[in-house]
């Protein structure tokens, strides 16, 4: 009897190295996507039945201690060329997060609040929410199961925003499959409150930059719309040493 | 009808079965797509613009007010960044033709709209040129935009805004640790433009002195002077806050003194001083914006007063795209009654984001409205197709009380390049 006590005290003690909760895999994936600083062109392509838009932009982005920052200036359509989007996102999931537009036809930086992150991004089947630094504590993360996803060893984490998130937010909880060996999502499905797929993401493309995985092929599918957006990243670039000021209201310029 | 051979049939369904496959294996990866294909390089030069159609049609006289045709190009440069500095240009041209403005203005016209030499250095930026520069957080009526002038030839930017002129000016930012130190000068003043006479947006006090002047009954001297204006503000961007503190010295822009000079009538700007704090708060879902400021010398009706400002804004975006902008003002005046009113927008996004209609525009006391309901289509990523219908109103004696003939239905096309 007491062998099969200390088999089943062993046991316990082993357990928890190797069986992952949803949080500390999400961590993991933090972690080794932690950069100091990166940029990034992006390019999409909105298809919407016959229509197909392009949107073009350069993406920055820079830690501050375990807060993020990040810049993105509009290159294409011609009419919103210039006109740039500066956002402070902090860790603390109880602060709100600072965002700043510029207007390059008045040369005004002006204040916008947080209330716009369910519309969409430049018309695409992203919304502002789905662009923005998603810090680990802004959900509740569970582990759903371990498998695989097109022959792809994966863990099924289903993340749920926490209350404050949740009012800002399209979603009522994301599923998300985590490539095990790479720690990156290659596949995330958005659910509404009523428990149905509003949106599919697919990542793809996937090259090791400067050490880090990187998905440089992004698909965002809405099937009650029968829209896609593809989204392409290049000229991708971690840790160049971007100076503090970037990321201040000063640089926001034509 | 055509007969294939079995031979020929096999060969048909092999083929058919080798596409079939390549069509399945390119189905099968999704993410065999380049959309860096077509990017182009990395270029200094940057040239874009507009075509655009512009129709107006005034209810009231049941005429076209304009049938404006403009081609607007501009051209950037950004030169390469050594040591923290870069040096950029930008210039911007706008060619019009409206045969409705025949009557009272050149039918074609050109003109530059901004042109500027950028120094962007590490600590310090100098901006020398023609350029647009908004101050203030408020929206639709602000209290120290005061950099640019009214365009009196065409005012209406929208129903809550006026449309403003570039001014040529030297601009320096100084980039501190807690905010931007701003100084601006402008040698020749702002770049005033009066309607001319019988256009539709000319006041009519303005229209009944020249048609005294057209029958020798007075001489008008209508010039700017062109007396150089400065201002100068402070600005800190921070967590959950932004304020600044602005002062300017200038003259008056809609507002200008009659002074009687020997035999002639001069209408002078009148010289005016104005200290502004400015502030923006971001809550959760929506954004506080406040200025207070103190202006000297301000000409009402023809009267100098010094006036208190206060405007006092809230916007906020609900659900997903409807947005609602409400801003309220007060003029407190020392020689003339005080003013009050609000500014708003109302407006929502519709087919995928393709289309935003909504409702925006001023209320204010005496009567005094301009309310605009528009529509705006995305035709095509660079067509655009927007319609607006725009009222004004307002008892004699009030500044929109000469618009009240002018409600007008505007179509607009234009195509972005």
């Amino acid at each position: 009897m007491s062998k099969y006590l200390v088999g089943i005290f062993c046991v316990c003690l082993v357990l928890p190295a190797y069986g992952l909760t949803g949080r500390e895999i999400v961590q993991r994936m933090d972690e080794v996507a932690d950069v100091q600083d990166g940029s990034r062109e992006a390019t999409m392509l909105i298809e919407r039945g016959n229509q197909k838009l392009v949107r073009k932009m350069r993406m920055q982005n820079k830690k501050f201690g375990e807060d993020d920052r990040s810049l993105i200036r509009f290159v294409e359509p011609a009419d919103v060329r210039d006109t740039q989007y500066l956002s402070w996102t902090y860790d603390d999931a109880q602060r709100d997060d600072d965002m700043w537009v510029f207007f390059p036809s008045e040369n005004l930086i002006r204040r916008i609040s947080g209330g716009g992150k369910k519309g969409s991004f430049m018309r695409s089947d992203f919304a502002n929410e789905d662009i923005e630094e998603r810090a680990v504590d802004d959900d509740v993360h569970k582990l759903v199961e371990e498998g695989e996803l097109e022959g792809i060893p994966v863990y099924l984490v289903e993340s749920t925003p926490i209350p404050i998130k949740a009012k800002d937010s399209n979603y009522a909880k994301r599923r998300v499959w985590v490539d095990k060996a790479r720690w990156i999502a290659i596949k995330v499905e958005y659910y509404d409150k009523r428990d149905r797929l509003v949106k599919r993401l697919t990542q793809g493309g996937f090259e090791q930059i400067d050490g880090i995985w990187t998905a440089t092929k992004l698909i965002m599918e809405t099937p009650r719309k029968k829209s896609r957006t593809l989204m392409q990243y290049s000229d991708v670039r971690y840790n160049v040493g971007l100076e503090d000021g970037v990321f201040e209201q000063s640089t926001l310029k034509r | 009808m055509v007969y294939l051979s079995k031979a020929r049939l096999s060969v048909s369904f092999l083929t058919c079965l080798l596409i079939g496959a390549g069509e399945l294996a390119a189905a099968q990866d999704p993410f065999d797509f380049d959309l860096t294909a077509s990017e182009s390089s990395n270029l200094a030069w940057h040239v874009s613009g507009y075509v655009e159609s512009r129709n107006q049609y005034f209810e009231d006289s049941n005429n076209w007010n304009s049938n404006r045709v403009a081609g607007y190009v501009e051209v950037k440069w950004e030169g390469e960044e050594k040591a923290g500095l870069q040096w950029r240009a930008y210039g911007s041209v706008i060619s019009e033709y409206d045969e409705e403005t025949r009557d009272y203005r050149d039918p074609a016209r050109t003109e530059v709209k901004e042109v500027y030499l950028l120094r962007d250095g590490d600590q310090v930026d100098v901006t020398i040129g023609k350029q647009r520069v908004a101050w203030g957080t408020a929206d639709g009526v602000s209290t120290i935009d005061r950099l640019n002038a009214v365009d009196f030839r065409d005012p209406i930017g929208n129903a809550r805004t006026a449309s403003r002129r570039p001014s040529w000016l030297v601009r320096t930012e100084a980039k501190l640790s807690s905010g931007i130190l701003e100084m601006v000068w402008l040698p020749r003043g702002r770049d005033r433009k009066l309607p001319e006479y019988g256009s539709p947006w000319e006041p009519a006090d303005l229209r009944a002195l020249r048609n005294q002047e057209r029958l020798g009954l007075i001489s008008l001297d209508l010039e700017d002077p062109h007396k150089d204006e400065w201002g100068v503000r402070y600005s800190s961007y921070g967590e959950g806050i932004d304020w600044s503190v602005a002062y300017f010295n200038g003259y008056t822009d809609g507002g200008v003194d009659l002074k009687q000079v020997g035999n002639r009538l001069r209408f002078t700007p009148e010289h005016v001083e104005t200290i502004n704090v400015s502030g923006a708060l971001g809550l959760t879902s929506s954004t506080l914006r406040a200025e207070v400021a103190y202006t000297t010398g301000l000409v009402v009706d023809g009267v100098t007063n010094d006036i208190w400002q206060v405007v006092l804004g809230w916007d906020r975006t609900f659900l997903a795209n409807l947005y609602v902008n409400l801003q309220l003002f007060y003029d407190e005046r020392t020689a003339t009654p005080d003013d009050y009113g609000a500014t708003f927008v109302v407006s929502n996004n519709a087919f995928d984001d393709a289309a935003t209609y909504g409702l925006r525009g001023q209320v204010g006391k005496d009567g005094q409205l301009a309310i605009e309901g528009y529509f705006e289509f995305d035709v095509r990523d660079n067509l655009t197709l927007s319609t607006k219908y725009l009222v004004f109103d307002g008892e004699a004696g009030t500044a929109l009380y000469d618009y009240r003939d002018n409600d007008f239905l505007e179509l607009t096309l234009r195509w972005d390049f």
